[in-house]
């Protein structure tokens, strides 16, 4: 069976990968978006978070002997912890200056952080054995465990998420303060505190999808540079503070991406930044951006 | 133990390089109803925001239920009891109705229930799943003054809350006011309708160029009147 002349076994598994890459775009750009929208932070050093939560979960393993399973939670947890540092120590300083004092402070830390752990353990990469391993059979494609539960725990993460900000309580404080966050410092809530812990959780998002990734890709410490381009193209496309927007947009590309390595491989690598242009043609505050 | 719950004395406030506020002086006690009352430009709304700790860059003494507050950050000051309703009313639109009323947290006991606000407010109610900026500009404004009741704060700071509304909705809004005082609230309310403060209002600080220029009790002469007048018309 065939679509379009491509064997539908070709089609379905690369967009499982689309899917699989969809989940990353997904986790990642969530963390960016809600990061700017609170912060107004660019942060370019994105990238080098999720490297570096690859980094905890195969230091953790090959000096430790803790499991995957296991790092799935001290990963994130150390890069709350990192970013949490790095809150305090650079970015609050930068509130009050032009954004642009912030994109540059995190391209800074980017380029410092990736030469560190390039220092550190070479530019070849690690393999990290996969937690998963096999599959199922399900007739138009091979299902590997692993990314299935990729794809699932993404899921779960970004409507958690989603939850948490557009239903709970401790997310309405954080949408009053993307709006005005004078008026919610003057009805007694601690604003500063509450930007720091955002900065946090945004981070222990890339840790956390970092060591997700450590088993399908190179453990290296360029693994996230490219992607934080792509990352930022999704948060742009979805619209820049709109979670849903980054949600919708980081799957869709993903799939798009997929696709495009069917049809028309070369393009597979530019297709996300044409759709990038093409939205911002028509609609410069991206899909799900509030239009001003 | 005095009755005053505020005082402030010798408030200077600064935007950046450009000098505000020039020693403002007045008191609110405890369940009274004080105005500011001045032309735009005055100093009023800084007065607010100075209180508030909104503006940082200032100096004197503003002293609350015993405690002075010129060093301490806004939510310091919100927590030890003042409400704050702004002059664009701050109903955040990514919020609901009831996310809006309900953010401010409590802050002290004896605020009113949710449902006490209710009563009080019913289109609020009504339109408790809705966005919170679908409202009309009347019902926003009970809105922003409604997510100060629940807190406890027994300090309200108002800063115009009849600007741009429908006579029959400044009615309405005399009349809030006027429950919460019966309640206990002490309120500082920022105004230049005088027609509307006089009704409400204890007592009146006329503000020009960042100081209080004159003070008037409830007024009945008319030469104080037109002296009213003479401070508000441009």
């Amino acid at each position: 069976m065939s679509i379009f002349g491509v064997p539908i076994q070709a089609l379905a598994s690369q967009l499982l990968l689309g899917i699989v890459n969809g989940s990353f775009y997904a986790i990642l750009s969530l963390g960016l978006s809600i990061i700017f929208g609170m912060l107004h932070i660019a942060n370019f050093v994105h990238g080098a978070q999720y490297m570096m939560g690859a980094f905890v979960a195969w230091a953790a393993l090959n000096y430790f002997g803790i499991s995957y399973w296991w790092s799935l939670a001290l990963a994130p947890l150390i890069m709350f912890v990192a970013g949490i540092v790095i809150e305090v120590v650079f970015l609050r300083r930068l509130y009050d200056l032009d954004h642009f004092y912030g994109l540059l402070m995190t391209f800074g830390l980017l380029l410092m952080i990736e030469s560190l752990f390039r220092k550190g353990f070479g530019s070849t990469g690690m393999a990290y054995p996969n937690p998963l391993p096999g599959g199922i059979n399900l007739g138009f494609m091979f299902m590997p465990y692993y990314r299935a539960w990729v794809v699932l725990a993404s899921v779960i993460l970004c409507l958690g998420t989603w939850f948490v900000i557009e239903k709970t309580k401790l997310g309405s404080y954080l949408r009053a303060a993307t709006e005005n966050p004078d008026l919610v410092l003057a009805f007694g809530i601690n604003v500063p505190r509450l930007l720091t812990l955002t900065y946090g959780f945004g981070i222990a998002l890339a840790g956390l999808a970092g060591a997700m990734a450590a088993p399908i890709q190179n453990v290296s410490p360029t693994m996230g540079s490219h992607l934080v381009i792509v990352i930022f193209a999704v948060v742009v496309i979805g619209g820049l503070g709109s979670i849903v927007g980054s949600i919708v947009a980081g799957y869709t590309l993903g799939i798009i991406e997929g696709l495009t390595k069917v049809f028309f491989a070369p393009a597979s690598s530019t297709v996300i930044f044409l759709v990038m242009v093409l939205v911002l043609l028509t609609r410069p505050a991206g899909l799900f951006g509030q239009q001003r | 133990m005095s009755d005053v719950c505020l005082s402030v004395r010798g408030l200077n406030a600064y935007y950046g390089e450009s000098h505000a506020l020039h020693g403002m002086d007045f008191d609110v006690r405890r369940g009274e109803v004080v105005t500011l009352l001045g032309r735009n430009g005055a100093g009023k709304s800084t007065t607010l925001r100075s209180i508030m700790g909104l503006l940082r860059k200032r100096t004197g003494s503003i002293i609350f239920e015993g405690q002075e507050t010129i060093n301490l950050p806004a939510n310091r000051i919100a927590k030890s009891g003042i409400g704050f309703c702004p002059e664009d009313r701050g109903i955040f639109a990514s919020l609901t109705v009831e996310e809006n009323l309900l953010l401010p947290p409590i802050v002290q006991s004896g605020g009113m229930s949710l449902e006490e606000i209710y009563t009080l407010f019913p289109n609020l109610l009504e339109r408790r799943a809705s966005r919170g900026t679908t409202l009309s500009g009347g019902e926003q404004q009970m809105l922003a003054i409604a997510r100060i009741l629940r807190t406890g704060s027994s300090l309200l700071l108002l800063d115009e809350p009849t600007e741009g509304l429908a006579p029959v909705v400044v009615k309405t809004i005399g009349e809030v006011i006027k429950t919460i005082k019966r309640r206990g609230y002490s309120i500082l309310l920022v105004e230049q309708n005088y027609r509307f403060a006089s009704r409400i209002a204890d007592r009146h600080n006329v503000v020009v160029d960042g100081r209080v220029v004159d003070r008037f009790g409830v007024v009945s002469d008319a030469s104080s009147l037109d002296q009213i007048k003479n401070y508000l018309s441009v």
